[in-house]
């Protein structure tokens, strides 16, 4: 509930600065200004299409980049040849700025939904596998020595450590989607016929910015939503993280 | 038979372990007290395998240590339980009979009858980390004894129970252990313990001018907690004492 308090005092706080304080509209536009730029958007069927879009390309390449960034890490982990090979590259992909891929992505896979994706996958894929790499380092000893005098097979190992770390993952991919939001703006500035960040351009080309405000504030809220849910499936997926929160009690 | 030969054990330039020589005969249960740092968790991973770069020999059954963790099963009790917090303590336990050849329902059953014994009845469902110390404990004995290995190694297994269920865990494991023969390694930090639960008692030395010692238990084979008043018992649990508390 305070969560939803703060938002309308910063509602409250904008509505005085853009009455008030004479800021001008082209700037800081109206609370109403925003909400009626939003109906309208809404009222053309844009909307839909755009948040739809926008939502395809984030889960898709996020999806994409969990799927792979999984093995990935439990790879570094567990096969000690690997780690130092697959570290460099990680450190370096890390670093490397997703806007500077636009040029390339669009040379390579050209302007359709392909290029989009994998600007996305690139910009989540290396941050997830550090963030799961961090947490399987992070499986206690004990549990490793007990897989051992249980006789556990790699197999049972890989599956038992993904299942110790499954809070972890959860958490690490909360966050991470949420960097892939910011990476799909970047996306859709090019070439995108639908798509948040693209009625954002759109909007910004036309200096309409109650629209520009509406397409953030859509974004935001989808990105709420987002988070809400990975964190309401926290207590369903992992159980036992509900009671103690997530600590195991000695 | 356990068998170590010069075993000892450095970490960087800290000595772990000072050069330690014994032979634990099948079937018997070796009490293992020392002051903090004197090795005994060491000398544990070193007897289960799971600790590599030690000198000396390590041998279980004619065995290497690492040999025998791959080819067999050595129940161990952690310190820290090192039950698996994602799942219920059944599962846990479960993971113990995996390469059992029974039904499912059976292995369900002679886990529960284990819950009984360490005194978990119905608390199955739970996941281990909704436990207290003291029941997680319980578990993770639960297992050990329910993998039902040659060899039983336990760090400190009723460090975190209460009187009562510690009295009747040692009354259960020392007459589990003289039943069926087994061969286990007992750490604790509590002289009454290691006298009353061990045939023999190491007391580990942390100190260049200090042997090790081994001491015969004077209540070997006796399940009776009364066994801990009589005055031969008495007269090793003060010598230990002496010995634990002098810094010299």
């Amino acid at each position: 509930m305070r969560k939803f308090l703060s938002l309308l005092v910063l509602v409250a706080i904008w509505f005085l600065a853009a009455t008030y304080a004479g800021v001008p509209s082209l700037f800081l536009p109206s609370p109403a200004s925003v909400f009626n730029a939003f109906v309208q958007w809404a009222n053309t069927g844009d909307l839909w299409l755009d948040a739809i879009a926008s939502i395809g390309r984030v889960f898709a390449a996020f999806g994409m980049s969990f799927v792979f960034a999984l093995p990935t890490a439990l790879i570094m982990e567990r096969v000690t040849p690997t780690r130092p090979l697959l570290e460099a590259l990680v450190d370096f992909f890390r670093y490397v700025p997703v806007p500077a891929l636009v040029p390339l992505t669009v040379l390579l896979f050209g302007v359709g939904e392909t290029s989009k994706i994998v600007l996305l996958f690139v910009g989540t894929y290396f941050q997830l596998v550090l963030l799961f790499v961090e947490a399987y380092r992070r499986v206690p000893r004990h549990y490793r020595d007990l897989f051992y005098c249980l006789k556990f097979g790699e197999p049972r190992i890989w599956i038992e450590m993904t299942k110790c770390i499954g809070p972890e993952v959860l958490d690490a991919s909360r966050v991470t989607i949420g960097w892939c939001w910011t990476y799909v703006i970047i996306a859709e500035l090019v070439a995108a016929d639908h798509g948040i960040g693209h009625f954002i351009k759109e909007a910004q080309r036309f200096s309409n910015t109650p629209s520009v405000f509406a397409g953030i504030l859509v974004m935001a809220a989808i990105g709420f939503v987002t988070d809400l849910a990975f964190r309401m499936a926290m207590p369903i997926t992992f159980p036992y993280t509900a009671t103690i929160g997530g600590v195991e009690r000695t | 038979m356990i068998q170590l030969r010069a075993l000892s054990k450095l970490y960087g330039r800290a000595i772990a372990l000072r050069p330690l020589d014994l032979e634990i005969p099948k079937g018997e249960t070796l009490s293992v007290v020392g002051p903090s740092g004197a090795g005994k968790t060491t000398l544990l991973r070193c007897v289960a395998g799971l600790d590599r770069g030690y000198s000396g020999s390590v041998s279980l059954g004619g065995q290497s240590a690492r040999t025998y963790l791959a080819q067999r099963r050595p129940a161990m009790v952690f310190q820290r339980y090192a039950n698996f917090h994602w799942m219920t303590v059944l599962e846990n336990l479960e993971q113990a009979l995996i390469h059992l050849s029974a039904s499912t329902r059976e292995k369900r059953s002679k886990c529960e009858a284990m819950l009984g014994v360490v005194g978990l009845n119905n608390q199955g469902w739970r996941y281990v980390a909704e436990l207290s110390g003291g029941m997680q404990q319980r578990v993770a004995v639960a297992r050990a004894l329910l993998q039902d290995d040659d060899i039983i190694l336990l760090d400190e297994p009723f460090g975190a129970l209460d009187i009562a269920n510690r009295a009747s865990l040692q009354d259960f494991v020392k007459s589990y252990f003289h039943e069926r023969a087994k061969t286990a390694v007992f750490v604790t930090h509590d002289p009454v313990e290691a006298i009353y639960v061990g045939d023999r008692i190491l007391l580990l030395s942390d100190r260049s001018n200090h042997q090790h010692r081994l001491f015969d238990s004077p209540v070997q084979g006796t399940v009776s907690q009364s066994a801990k008043a009589e005055k031969a018992f008495l007269d090793l649990q003060l010598e230990l004492t002496r010995l634990l508390m002098d810094r010299s």
